[in-house]
């Protein structure tokens, strides 16, 4: 047998050797005697395992599962609305006449809104958000009857505060409203909920997954920008 | 009505603690109708392991967190429609796969359709930050950045097998592929990422 050079015998291994690696074989009898190819095996098993651990840093934003399950709810939603809106003709002329004010429109005077107004900011802020010290309210509108509560959290994850019952809130003509002023920065974000019974918060993620469970109503507002 | 300075109060809830994956529990709760709860779980138990593998796959070229939460917006929609004839990871895998390569196609029609040229290369600066270089030293720049110079369907293989630790016939039951393809794929791709790394990561 001639001598080979190690480089020859490595592409020997990557050849064969991994191929057989990757079916779960056992080394061949080449291998077995082959210094360099047990070598080169030992560097692609560190390989394969430095694969394991890559993107280890990286971990979706906080706060996703509540995103999530809101968006399922709207695309319910949505999927409802979709063969209704192919069912022809009668939602036409309904929505033409709620467009003209002859019949009332259940449907938008049923739904919540939530609104967020910057109402000052001490200092100028670039784009959208607002900075510590700035007024901000967010005002939950809807239909009489159920009872609603706002909560409020910094980060995706601490509670700061809850309607009605905290200070900031004022509940007047169905209207919802909290009103602060932010000192601490932050990403805020407020979630409205219909439910007839106070739910203590464990925070954003465990309170939109109680929510569901419950098959209340609820729905998050546009993130805030505190810098 | 007056506002009230907020004191932010501290009472932040405990960081998720991921449960044991446990498919059966998932089963459990499709068979009961409880998609939500189901979607639940599997985001518990894959969310943070899929968006690893959805940042490798995609790099910067897609937005993640988007793509990673259509993927379980996918799921929730889907989950009624499980057969239980793969895993529910390799299930949740293959819609993963769908969505990474729509997400790199639909980036490709757009440079295609608005950059006049190639593509430029990222320019990087000569002087890496003191963090920069930690990392560097560390290999694990080096190594994504050569995940991201293998064609697309090498790196997906790679992931699937080795971050994911998928087994090759789930590998094939997702991508309708055969595991002998697979298996040759995975074989010539790391012959190619080695090859990169010694050159310090850069492509050739």
């Amino acid at each position: 047998m001639s001598p080979r050079s190690a480089d020859s015998r490595c592409n020997d291994f990557e050849r064969e050797g991994l191929l057989r690696m990757e079916q779960g074989l056992e080394p061949s009898a080449h291998e077995r005697g082959c210094p360099e190819c047990q070598a080169a095996r030992t560097s692609y098993l560190a390989l394969r395992e430095s694969v394991r651990h890559v993107g280890e840093g990286g971990h979706p934003k906080l706060g996703w599962q509540s995103r999530v399950l809101a968006k399922t709810r709207d695309a319910e939603r949505s999927r409802r609305w979709i063969p209704g809106l192919f069912a022809g003709g009668a939602v036409l002329t309904l929505a033409g006449l709620v467009a003209i004010g002859v019949v009332p429109s259940k449907e938008s005077a049923r739904e919540e809104s939530l609104e967020l107004n910057v109402l000052s900011t001490p200092t100028q802020v670039r784009g959208e958000g607002a900075s510590p010290g700035s007024t901000v309210e967010w005002v939950l509108r809807g239909p009489p009857g159920p009872t609603r509560s706002l909560r409020l959290y910094r980060d995706d994850r601490t509670f700061v505060v809850a309607c009605p019952g905290d200070t900031p809130c004022s509940l007047k003509d169905g209207e919802l409203r909290l009103r602060a002023t932010i000192e601490t920065p932050g990403t805020y974000r407020a979630l409205w909920l219909s439910s007839e019974l106070p739910l203590p918060s464990q925070g954003l993620d465990a309170d939109v997954a109680r929510a569901k469970t419950q098959g209340l109503r609820f729905g998050l507002s546009e993130p805030l920008h505190v810098h | 009505m007056t506002s009230a300075v907020l004191p932010g109060r501290a009472s932040s809830h405990s960081p998720h603690v991921p449960p044991p994956d446990d498919e059966s529990e998932v089963l459990a709760l499709v068979a009961a109708g409880d998609r939500d709860g189901a979607l639940r779980r599997l985001m518990d138990v894959h969310g943070e392991a899929l968006y690893r593998f959805c940042s490798q796959m995609v790099g910067d070229q897609v937005p993640v967190d988007d793509l990673h939460q259509t993927i379980f917006l996918d799921a929730h929609r889907d989950l009624r429609r499980f057969s239980g004839r793969s895993s529910v990871k390799a299930w949740l895998y293959a819609i993963a796969r769908h969505r990474c390569l729509d997400a790199l196609k639909g980036r490709r029609r757009w440079l295609r359709r608005f950059q006049l040229g190639t593509v430029l290369p990222e320019v990087h600066s000569d002087v890496a930050s003191p963090e920069e270089q930690l990392v560097a030293r560390s290999g694990r720049v080096g190594l994504e950045r050569c995940l991201g110079e293998l064609a697309v369907q090498s790196r997906m293989a790679v992931l699937l097998r080795f971050q994911q630790e998928l087994e090759y016939p789930e590998m094939a039951a997702l991508s309708g592929e055969k595991a002998a393809t697979l298996q040759m794929r995975v074989a010539r791709a790391l012959p190619v990422l080695r090859q990169c790394l010694e050159r310090g990561g850069e492509a050739r």
